[in-house]
């Protein structure tokens, strides 16, 4: 039985192959929404997140299945003091399967030893969120028609964004370029540099978006929150710095692509929402199609 | 001087990317991407350009010991090692009390022209231990001050001295190590003066540089130090984290396996901020009579890169910054980084060839090593100081 827990769980012939189904089920769709009839999906969430649960919901509905679970582990009082490994085997036992949020990391992991069916991981903590990754891996492909020789800008919170780590990771892997915008306090992890390093993977930390957009392909925004500065002084010098407006992007190229794992604060301004640039509502959209079609094969129903 | 260097991977402590680098007049102008200038070429396929490395921490012996280094064989070591710019301890012969000894070898090392040279003047005049009104006497050229070789015994010259140094706007750099317990316990002894001078350095708002930190208890005091706001900077050899349980004179001495990872995990959480080579050659007879220290210009690198890089300790572009941007933004240079408008110092190395450590084959004339014989990664295959090669170790150059 396979699980998704960690976005490199899964192969590049298999993320391809996920890819490509995700683009058939964009192209026909009436042409799936049948095809998981009579099965349930099990939603887990012990930490609210509604846009991926309702992601998550949509995409079973979409291929005719149906959808129980819990949004918030306080609500049922059956859940609460009850084991992961007792609610899992119950929940598995249920349904065909399972898509699990916990604020913990490392929780789906625990699930997966005991479920009955697959696991996916909805994001644990800080650790993996595997779908996000998968959506933007997705948007990529669509916009730019490629994922290689690319130049990706990444900016905001590069030091604790795990959807940023899991993309880079991913995306290393096909020959592309990353410019990592960031202050100083929030620079990509070291051990995410060893990995660069070790696939041969060019990179270049700066602190400026707007000294770098012109050369981007791809920039990828993340919130910089007020709590991660050390100082008052340092967020009010550098908060503008990471909030991509139209003045910035009138430095950028015609063809950029601007993605967001969304929710935002204020580092997109809302004027950017009407630039054919922005593409972070298009991506929301193939979140769902590519959680159809990690649903479709994790089942095996196709 | 202009120079290209043509298709090499560049890395400094923030970027890896491919292309070429061009330096006009001494600075880099340009890299990153594909340039075509008529000028001496270096083709760098297959090699990695990194900034020169920078060593806040050498003894180059002259005046006085020239028999166990001098400035120009000091300089040939430090190139051939990657270094294009060393700060010298005070403790020649002559001790480095006055500005016209730091004239005397900084004019030595224009006159020769292979690194640059910074001159630290001593804490105490002629390291009697107590007397600081020299230090009123010091220019801008003089950034550091130190009694590198001893500590500093009474507590009241140290806090003077502090006191004075803040005032100056000079940086100490302290050697730690209390004369009466080390006959007997150096940790003791490198423990309690570290533990003092946090303490007056944070009472007194002095900058202080703590030299070759070696145990655990120091990193973790520093640690502490700086979570507190005490302006403390330090430094760690490449002795100190590749050795350990192993009796070879050097001060402070070769510790134990768990104060060796105490300072990798230093490393890794960024409290320790450069390695310095604590470079201190000897004559083979002055070694047998037990003069403390190793000639480490010439290892620096493979020794760091295989115990830090190669042993997954940290990133190349981490080690990047210990040998080169951080002690640049400590000396106030302009240095350490490949970006446009710095001085364009660079080394180009191979990191999967292997280099065995040879000591009659060192250009310093100090032979004192604890690594002979030994294999590490990382070859340097030439030194640029300002666009003009200054080590050739095997590379070929278009004019």
């Amino acid at each position: 039985m396979r699980h998704l827990i960690d976005p490199m769980d899964i192969s590049m012939t298999e993320l391809k192959d996920l890819l490509d189904l995700a683009e058939e089920i964009i192209k026909k769709k009436e042409d799936f929404n049948q095809v998981c009839k009579g099965k349930i999906l099990g939603t887990l969430f012990y930490e609210p997140s509604t846009r991926t649960r309702l992601s998550f919901e949509a995409a079973m509905l979409r291929l005719g299945g149906s959808v129980i679970g819990f949004s918030d582990a306080g609500v049922s009082s059956a859940i609460k003091g009850e084991s992961i490994p007792d609610t899992i085997r119950t929940v598995s036992s249920y349904v065909d399967i399972i898509a699990m949020r916990h604020p913990k990391e490392g929780a789906p992991k625990l699930a997966s030893y005991y479920s009955f069916v697959p696991i996916i991981n909805a994001g644990d903590g800080g650790h993996y969120h595997p779908t996000q990754t998968l959506t933007d891996i997705l948007t990529i492909r669509l916009k730019k028609g490629q994922l290689s020789n690319l130049t990706i800008g990444l900016c905001g919170d590069l030091k604790f964004g795990r959807t940023v780590h899991s993309l880079i990771k991913s995306m290393s892997s096909y020959g592309n370029k990353f410019i990592l915008i960031s202050p100083q306090e929030l620079q990509i992890p070291q051990y995410i540099k060893m990995e660069l390093f070790n696939k041969n993977s060019s990179f270049m930390e700066v602190e400026s978006l707007e000294d770098v957009i012109d050369k981007l392909d791809i920039l990828y925004m993340t919130r910089v929150q007020r709590e991660r500065f050390f100082n008052e002084e340092d967020y009010i010098r550098l908060k503008d710095s990471y909030i991509l407006d139209k003045e910035k992007l009138k430095l950028a190229r015609k063809d950029l692509c601007i993605l967001h794992p969304l929710p935002r604060v204020n580092e997109i301004s809302y004027e950017v929402d009407d630039d054919p640039r922005a593409c972070y509502f298009e991506q929301v959209k193939y979140g769902m199609y590519i959680r159809m079609a990690l649903i479709l094969r994790l089942l095996g129903v196709m | 001087m202009d120079l290209l260097i043509k298709n090499c991977r560049i890395i400094d402590e923030s970027k890896d990317i491919f292309g070429d680098i061009y330096i006009e007049n001494g600075r880099i102008v340009d890299f990153g991407k594909s340039i075509d200038v008529n000028c001496k070429t270096i083709n760098g396929a297959n090699l990695i350009a990194l900034p020169s490395f920078i060593d806040m921490h050498a003894h180059f012996r002259e005046p006085g010991y020239s028999y166990k280094e001098d400035i120009e064989s000091g300089s040939r070591a430090a190139l051939k090692g990657g270094y294009t710019l060393v700060n010298l301890m005070a403790n020649t012969n002559p001790i480095v009390s006055s500005m016209d000894i730091v004239d005397y070898i900084l004019q030595k090392a224009k006159e020769l022209d292979l690194i640059d040279i910074h001159q630290t003047v001593s804490i105490t005049r002629d390291f009697d231990g107590k007397t600081i009104e020299h230090l009123d006497n010091i220019d801008g050229r003089v950034k550091f001050v130190s009694d590198d070789g001893k500590g500093i015994q009474s507590n009241r010259t140290m806090y003077e001295a502090m006191l004075k140094a803040k005032k100056k706007k000079l940086t100490l750099i302290l050697h730690e190590e209390d004369e009466e317990i080390s006959t007997f316990d150096s940790r003791l002894s490198e423990n309690i003066m570290t533990l003092r001078d946090l303490y007056l350095a944070k009472l007194t708002g002095a900058r202080i540089h703590l030299a070759h930190v070696s145990t655990k208890e120091s990193i973790d005091m520093i640690r502490r130090a700086k979570r507190e706001g005490v302006s403390v900077t330090c430094e760690v050899s490449p002795h100190h984290f590749s050795l350990y349980d192993l009796d070879y004179r050097v001060s402070p001495p070769i510790r134990r396996k768990n104060d060796v990872e105490a300072i990798l995990e230093g490393i890794r959480d960024q409290t320790v901020d450069i390695i310095a080579t604590d470079h201190a050659p000897h004559s083979l007879e002055d070694k047998k009579k037990g003069a403390p220290g190793i000639s480490g210009l010439e290892t620096s690198f493979s020794i760091s890169y295989t115990s830090l890089v190669k042993a997954k300790i940290i990133s190349i572009n981490q080690l990047s910054k210990l040998l080169s941007a951080q002690p640049a933004r400590l000396m106030g240079v302009k240095k350490g980084r490949i970006e446009k408008g710095f001085d364009g110092d660079l080394v180009l190395v191979d990191l999967d060839q292997k280099v065995k450590v040879d000591s009659s084959k060192f250009l310093s004339k100090g032979k004192n090593t604890p690594f002979d014989g030994m294999e590490f990664y990382g070859r340097i295959l030439a030194t640029i100081r300002r666009g003009q090669i200054k080590y050739n170790g095997g590379i070929e150059v278009d004019n």
